[in-house]
């Protein structure tokens, strides 16, 4: 009795805690401060209190404003084997086996397509800025396409155009700091290029003597996700990033 | 011969779409055949979806990451989630380990953390870590590639790395879970790099 009553008092805190955050989050479609920070590779995000999952062939939309009674809004149909999602500004960059595919969140409810760049079969994480998307397309495993950066430009975000195709040989994951892009490249290392002008990309350097898959540019920091587990790299100088942690697990 | 057809294709494409993004190679071969390696083993036991804080441990199959505050997170395939303590990025270390089978996602927004189990989407109250709470699950959040009959059933990978595995659905039946793997005479389709 004396468990269950103070189970009642704790699920009721629990509850006061959880209405209480819910009340500091905006309604921005921006992510709050308090949600965190994925990288290329993720197939879940969440972008003004919704979260957005990958299925298969679809992204199942749901309504974490209550969050933990998430409400399923229904599903985006993204064509083949959805891979990544990558939420920047209003829009998510969704990289399926087939495309890269931008939807509007403007009404997160209810993602709206507003663009498409197909390509041949591969796997391609996106990440943006401006009025510029990288998509990395790998052709290993996945499909023919040429491995390499693949650079969009979106400032009609209804018909991207392909401005540049940087070769770079198996590409995985990427992320971008000011006019820097981070290619993963598994054995072969993490290229940096300099995007400054994207329709003219300048690999700067390799960094290798690790198989990296992915990467998160947070702030000054770079944490990238290896085969052996994790590296932490200070990235406030892009001309000499060096490294500073690595987890031991 | 109905079932072979089956067999075949959903070796196909289960393979294709596991070499593509989880590091799992289809080897090149003429001919299949069998050899010694790896079969998955299912499971109706669902205490095998508890959920629940541990203390650090070691790192299986590095998965993928996501960052909030000076706390790293990173999935170990499978298994859970190691948190890390990045308040000194030299210093970066392993503080505690959430015990999630079948996950290989994570996203966080206020106190809560989502994460996949299996086909089921749970949400974590994380804002104790080292103590967190099942706050929700929504089973079947990712069943369209089972109903399909292809895509990632098998959410733990093999004990080893180098071996073939068998990536049929040979024992598999709709609300089995993957518990872990045996070794046994499989085709030399898949491939555990």
């Amino acid at each position: 009795m004396k468990q269950f009553r103070s189970s009642i008092l704790l699920s009721l805190l629990g509850f006061c805690i959880a209405a209480c955050s819910k009340e500091g989050g905006s309604a921005d479609v921006s992510n709050n401060s308090s949600t965190g920070t994925g990288g290329s590779l993720a197939r879940f995000t969440i972008a003004a209190n919704h979260l957005y999952l990958a299925d298969y062939s679809t992204v199942e939309v749901y309504d974490i404003s209550d969050a933990a009674n998430p409400v399923n809004k229904g599903s985006i149909n993204a064509g083949f084997g959805v891979e990544t999602i990558f939420p920047y500004e209003d829009k998510l960059f969704i990289g399926s086996m087939n495309g890269m595919f931008i939807y509007s969140i403007a009404d997160p409810d209810n993602p709206v397509k507003l663009g498409e760049a197909r390509h041949v079969r591969s796997c391609d994480p996106v990440v943006a800025s401006g009025t510029t998307a990288y998509v990395t397309l790998r052709g290993t495993a996945c499909g023919p396409a040429t491995d390499g950066l693949y650079i969009y430009d979106i400032t009609n975000i209804m018909a991207p155009v392909l401005k540049k195709i940087l070769a770079l040989s198996t590409p995985s994951g990427l992320g971008i700091k000011d006019s820097v892009v981070f290619v993963c490249r598994g054995n072969s290392g993490l290229t940096l290029v300099n995007v400054k002008n994207p329709s003219s990309p300048q690999p700067m350097y390799t960094v290798s003597g690790n198989n990296f898959n992915d990467v998160i540019p947070y702030g000054n920091l770079l944490i990238c996700y290896v085969s052996t587990g994790l590296l932490i790299y200070d990235i406030s100088n892009l001309n000499q990033i060096v490294k500073v942690g690595a987890v031991n697990y | 011969m109905i079932n072979m057809r089956k067999l075949l294709l959903v070796l196909f494409v289960s393979t294709f779409v596991l070499s593509a993004c989880w590091d799992w190679t289809r080897k090149p071969v003429s001919t299949y055949k069998k050899v010694w390696g790896y079969k998955p083993v299912f499971t109706q036991d669902t205490t095998f979806l508890k959920v629940q804080s541990e203390a650090p441990r070691q790192m299986r199959n590095p998965g993928k990451i996501y960052v909030r505050g000076n706390l790293i997170f990173q999935n170990d395939i499978g298994y859970g989630i190691h948190i890390i303590d990045n308040s000194t990025p030299s210093q970066a270390r392993p503080v505690g380990f959430i015990k999630v089978n079948g996950s290989s996602e994570i996203s966080i927004t206020g106190n809560n953390m989502y994460v996949n189990s299996f086909t089921t989407l749970v949400v974590l109250d994380i804002s104790d870590w080292q103590n967190v709470r099942v706050v929700k699950r929504i089973a079947d959040a990712f069943k369209q590639g089972i109903n399909a009959g292809y895509y990632q059933y098998y959410y733990i990978p093999p004990p080893v790395h180098g071996v073939y595995y068998d990536c049929s659905l040979t024992g598999y039946r709709p609300g089995m879970l993957q518990s872990g793997w045996v070794q046994d005479s499989v085709y030399n389709m898949c491939f555990f790099k």
